[in-house]
């Protein structure tokens, strides 16, 4: 029976081509492109640049990036071949940058920040720097107009971003981490207080008083900077 | 006067200021956004105010979160790298 034998024989070409392939795809994968050793050289100085615009401080950023790589070398058994190299490297540094954060937004110990915690806990007074006995804005503290201002669309101008990170530092750190945290991790007010375990009361005091010192500081900074 | 009967009535600017706020994360009740509507017919400030914590919000939004233009910017100094690197060799030969 030829046709047999052929059909026999094609089928066994088949399998050849079958199994080999399935062996290059499995070489390739055990033999991922990661080599630690050309990690600095390669992504340092991407890594600091990412970990600089979240941070804002170039020594905390240099020492999440050697945290980063350090996690990183630990975790290489996870490291799947399909995805790239900096990407993964990124993304550690980028949880991180969060856990930082957390950290930071935990510390209530600060003596001069725990007393406005307290004031703060109680009613929604502690801000009698911009609003009156009555509850209206003071005088000095009423918004102006800061003229066309476009809500839909950041401005990209490297000064006024020099500006909001200079008014974003003069906040309380641990304020501030919850400000950072609200912003990277795109997650529910809920959520964010159940990880950092902060009252939901509390959680709007902040936000609503660190919006109001941001503010503030934006106006005098930038919008009427001349006045 | 006229202000502090509006007060009694309504919302004061600092309640209207932190629903502004809790508006712009969260959902208001319908009645606690009726209150905020109205006080923002009147009260121009707050007006202002509802208007600029918007463009914050969007501000900061882009600040931290827009993917870093990695090409340009500062960099590592070569006594960085260095440390770094030595800190890398260290841990690959300890595993």
């Amino acid at each position: 029976m030829p046709e047999q034998k052929t059909c026999i024989l094609s089928f066994r070409v088949f399998q050849y081509f079958v199994y080999s392939f399935l062996h290059m795809s499995k070489q390739r994968t055990t033999t991922s492109p990661c080599d630690p050793s050309t990690w600095v050289k390669n992504y340092a100085d991407d890594l600091f640049r990412f970990a600089v615009t979240k941070v804002n401080d170039p020594a905390l950023a240099e020492d999440l990036v050697q945290d980063s790589l350090l996690s990183a070398l630990k975790a290489l058994g996870q490291f799947k071949g399909e995805s790239n190299e900096k990407t993964w490297l990124i993304s550690i540094l980028k949880n991180k940058i969060i856990d930082h954060y957390r950290n930071k937004a935990r510390q209530r110990e600060f003596p001069e920040h725990s007393l406005l915690y307290l004031q703060l806990d109680e009613t929604e007074t502690g801000n009698a720097l911009f609003f009156d006995e009555q509850g209206s804005w003071r005088k000095d503290q009423r918004p102006l107009n800061w003229g066309g201002i476009d809500e839909e669309h950041p401005l990209d101008n490297p000064e006024f971003k020099k500006v909001l990170n200079h008014c974003l530092e003069k906040l309380p750190s641990n304020w501030l981490a919850v400000f950072k945290l609200k912003f990277m991790e795109a997650k529910e007010s809920k959520e964010i207080c159940k990880e950092l375990s902060l009252s939901a009361s509390n959680y709007w005091v902040i936000m609503h008083r660190a919006k109001l010192q941001l503010r503030a500081c934006l106006e005098k900074k930038w919008f009427h900077s001349q006045q | 006067m006229m202000t502090t009967f509006l007060h009694k009535l309504m919302l004061t600017c600092e309640k209207a200021s932190w629903f502004i706020e809790k508006n712009s994360q969260d959902r208001l009740t319908l009645w606690e956004r009726m209150r905020l509507q109205t006080h923002l017919i009147v009260c121009r400030f707050c007006r202002l105010f509802n208007q600029q914590s918007r463009f914050i919000d969007k501000q900061l939004h882009h600040l931290i979160n827009d993917p870093a233009d990695l090409s340009s910017g500062p960099v590592l100094d070569d006594a960085s790298k260095a440390r770094l690197e030595k800190t890398v060799q260290q841990q690959l030969e300890i595993l």
